[in-house]
């Protein structure tokens, strides 16, 4: 198996990443950490692609690099930042410290995904380093018609049955349909629980902002009487 | 890996790569939160170890061909969103009360 | 059950949950519909405790299921019903004190019994969660509502930077807690916990990715829970937040937090290493020793209690390793009851603080409850029991809570364990006592201590009072239907 062209990008993008993820940390001015790290959410995105996960990707960079990165410099903004641009972290033994433990942290987490074998990983059969080509390519000219895919509602419920009794189930599934259709097709039949949670927590959320916003010490606190 | 073809196939992406990138960059994200006393670098440190884990989960769904994995970085995705902007809200009212976000500075507390 | 798409049957379970998010609801709909003048503090309490008591209800009326619904993500069983109720118990009591503390009344009322409902809707969905992802959706949803409610005190300097540092700590937790979860969910294929469970102990000696995932969800949901090395912000959030909210803190997520490590433990995941194992022990012993020793030079009294929080998370870590081998059901019984009347005392100590709180951080020094035991005996006599409940002495129910835990870890064979356990519990008589010596020995000062407006808190107090003691002594009576609940989860 030689060298394909994706592998090399691999290894380009990866340097990338994680040099800028470097100077997000180390950089003296939080706005070009905050950049920086929009590259490295970027750059995922591409890994995301590259994985298979269509949806994932663009979901990646436009909520993550689009959206959260420019919130963050949005704030950025607000703030006075002309002192903030002071040295990144005290030379002291507790820096050393903070370093060699966070090395050694890196160090254990990379053995680890660098040692794992496909086989005696659980129950399920994992493949290291070969997987099932994915059903539409981008370049081929059957991408509005993926083989062996179904509309019939029929099967369809067949297909969801499959889903929501086998945990592990999906196999079958995943070289049939693309990633968004797969995607959705579980969502809303095994996760329906968690995505209807994830409604009440964006209302939290939403809620809290504006209350902390509008409250005694918040930047639009309103007195009585208006 | 099995090595009997040489050293090609270590070159060859498999999940193992991945994952080690995935680990990378949680582990650069956790030197962040440690070591930097900006507040909002914090922040994005921590959005960074989520990034990771993200990461780590599609290569995971990739080569388990499961579906799982890309499904938890939808949830993951949204609450690290909220997250990010309750953590920027509570970072405003910070900056409005001690006009500043250096957490060196938040001794207040101590005893 | 062949559910394609959820029958009617199914959807009633969530009824509870439902209940309580939509009386979280109303009080703000209410504010914004008048117009954003705040309603009246008694409409937006009694609409709260109205809707309290009907999701109290309607939990014990939806009856029981033995296996996981919604296609594996949740169970209502035994153990959750308990649970749901000692929740939803603690959340009408806070925000009982939210109404009369100094630091939460007025102004921003409907939005903090938003928040503390919705964090309670967290709650509700981490008790009864079996599946990884469910339990880190309800973590998330129980922490960011309880962020802004810190953030939201009165007292700009502490709420803020409490908020701030909670914030920091509880999410840098939960992006490790999830990176354990994708490593299990690499290896396994699954989130589920029932599903893993039947392999889980041979994937905890042979595979290190098991062992380092499993090792990263104990050090996320540790950190919540306070054990050590990460206990370091307990003292130091609890103080700065409004006391409600602490009281909150303290009690609510610790119970979901060890219910979580409870199922965890029920289903093998500790169970098969003992490095893992050796680890956990030292961590229990550790977290222990961290908590009484800071506790006993503490002149606050609300850094007193949070550091005993601390101490009493080690003990009940010491009721999950002794439950890890899964082979006997009494260890997580234990573990269940201790956590539960835990969270009666300690909402008690704390409601007497919220109580005696003033403006401006007065009244939290130690000193300041110089001679209360004979200026107000009613809540001297209240904190008396309860910290001497919290020491363990017989006959309160802190005493039964500790028997049970310290003898099920001896049954197991952890004998050092044990004997570093009662070693604590002897310290930390120290400082317990030290408040009930100063109440009722020491010259108070002359002031006259009013407490305006304080009914629904002494209310609080009066209950768990009588709770602690009438526990102890007739501590069959919830310890029965604990056993009963603990037992249906291994039977699956």
């Amino acid at each position: 198996m030689e060298l394909t062209a994706a592998d090399i990008l691999f290894y380009l993008f990866g340097f990338v990443s994680v040099v800028s993820a470097l100077m997000v940390v180390f950089v003296s001015n939080p706005i070009y950490s905050a950049l920086l790290l929009a590259v490295v959410m970027s750059i995922l995105g591409i890994f995301f692609f590259n994985l298979e996960a269509h949806f994932i990707a663009a979901a990646q960079v436009v909520v993550y690099a689009g959206a959260v990165m420019v919130l963050f410099v949005m704030v950025m903004m607000l703030f006075d930042l002309k002192r903030e641009k002071e040295e990144v972290a005290r030379f002291s033994i507790l820096t050393v410290l903070k370093i060699i433990s966070v090395g050694v942290v890196c160090g254990v987490l990379v053995g680890a995904g660098a040692m794992i074998t496909g086989d005696g990983m659980g129950f399920i059969k994992v493949s290291t380093t070969e997987a099932p080509p994915p059903p539409s390519m981008l370049l081929k000219s059957d991408i509005n018609a993926p083989t062996k895919q179904t509309t019939n509602p029929e099967e369809l419920k067949d297909e969801v049955v499959e889903i929501t009794q086998n945990p592990q189930a999906g196999v079958e599934i995943f070289t049939k349909y693309t990633d968004t259709q797969k995607l959705s097709l579980k969502l809303f039949s095994k996760y329906i629980f968690i995505f209807e949670l994830l409604s009440v927590l964006l209302l939290v959320a939403i809620v809290g902002a504006v209350a902390l916003a509008r409250s005694k010490g918040g930047t639009h606190h309103v007195t009585r009487g208006s | 890996m099995q090595d009997q073809k040489g050293a090609h196939t270590m070159l060859h992406v498999g999940l193992n790569h991945y994952l080690v990138l995935s680990g990378v960059l949680f582990s650069i994200g956790v030197l962040g939160v440690l070591l930097r006393k900006n507040a909002l670098i914090i922040l994005m440190s921590i959005e960074l170890m989520l990034n990771a884990v993200n990461l780590s989960f599609v290569a995971f769904s990739k080569y388990a061909q499961n579906m799982d994995g890309q499904i938890m970085v939808f949830f993951v995705m949204t609450i690290a969103a909220a997250e990010a902007a309750v953590g920027l809200a509570i970072a405003v009212a910070v900056f409005k009360r001690f006009k500043e976000v250096n957490i060196a500075h938040f001794e207040n507390l101590k005893g | 059950m062949e559910f394609t798409t959820l029958s009617i049957a199914e959807s009633l379970f969530l009824l509870p949950m439902t209940a309580l998010f939509l009386t979280a609801c109303i009080p703000i709909t209410l504010k914004v519909l008048n117009k954003n003048i705040e309603p009246s503090n008694r409409l937006t309490l009694s609409i709260a405790t109205v809707g309290i008591i009907v999701v109290a209800v309607l939990t014990k009326l939806q009856g029981l299921n033995p296996s996981p619904l919604f296609f594996g993500a949740l169970i209502f069983d035994k153990m959750a019903q308990e649970i749901n109720h000692t929740v939803l118990a603690i959340t009408l009591f806070t925000l009982f004190l939210s109404y009369s503390n100094v630091n939460t009344k007025e102004h921003t009322l409907a939005e903090h019994v938003f928040l503390v409902l919705s964090s309670a809707t967290g709650m509700m969905t981490l008790a009864s969660s079996t599946d990884l992802m469910v339990t880190f959706v309800g973590l998330e949803l129980m922490s960011i509502a309880l962020y802004v409610l810190i953030a939201l005190g009165h007292e700009q300097r502490f709420s803020k930077e409490a908020a701030f540092k909670y914030f920091i700590l509880g999410s840098f937790a939960s992006a490790i807690f999830l990176f354990g979860v994708s490593f299990i969910f690499g290896v396994s294929g699954t989130t589920q916990m029932h599903v893993i469970a039947n392999s889980a102990q041979s994937l905890l000696t042979n595979n290190n990715l098991f062992i380092i995932g499993v090792g990263m969800i104990i050090i996320g949901i540790g950190f919540k829970v306070s054990l050590f090395p990460f206990h370091a912000w307990t003292p130091d959030v609890y103080q700065g937040a409004p006391t409600p909210v602490s009281a909150f803190m303290a009690t609510g997520v610790k119970l979901v937090m060890f219910a979580a490590f409870i199922r965890l433990a029920m289903d093998n995941f500790f169970n098969g290493s003992t490095k893992l194992n050796l680890i956990m022990q030292i961590l229990a012993v550790l977290t222990m020793f961290a908590g009484n020793i800071s506790a006993l030079v503490q002149e606050n009294v609300k850094r007193i209690v949070a550091y005993s929080s601390v101490a009493h998370a080690g003990y009940m870590f010491i009721g999950i390793i002794a439950a890890s081998q899964a082979s006997s059901l009494d260890a997580a019984t234990a573990t269940l009851f201790y956590v539960i009347i835990y969270a009666v005392m300690n909402m008690g100590a704390f409601a007497v603080i919220s109580i005696f709180e003033r403006q401006n951080r007065d009244g939290l020094n130690i000193n300041n409850y110089a001679g209360i035991g004979f200026k107000k005996p009613f809540l001297g006599a209240a904190l008396s029991i309860f910290m001497l409940s919290l020491a363990g002495m017989p006959p309160m129910v802190g005493f039964i809570g500790k028997f049970y835990v310290f003898s099920s870890a001896i049954q197991e064979g952890y004998l050092w364990l044990t004997i570093f356990g009662v070693l604590n519990s002897l310290v930390s008589a120290y400082y317990y006592l030290r408040v009930v010596v100063i109440m009722y020995m020491k010259e108070p000062s002359d002031e006259e201590i009013k407490t305006p407006g304080a009914w629904p808190a002494k209310a609080v107090v009066a209950i768990t009072a009588v709770l602690t003691i009438i526990f102890g002594i007739m501590s069959q009576a919830i310890y029965r239907p604990s056993e009963k609940s603990v037992t249906k989860i291994s039977q699956k």
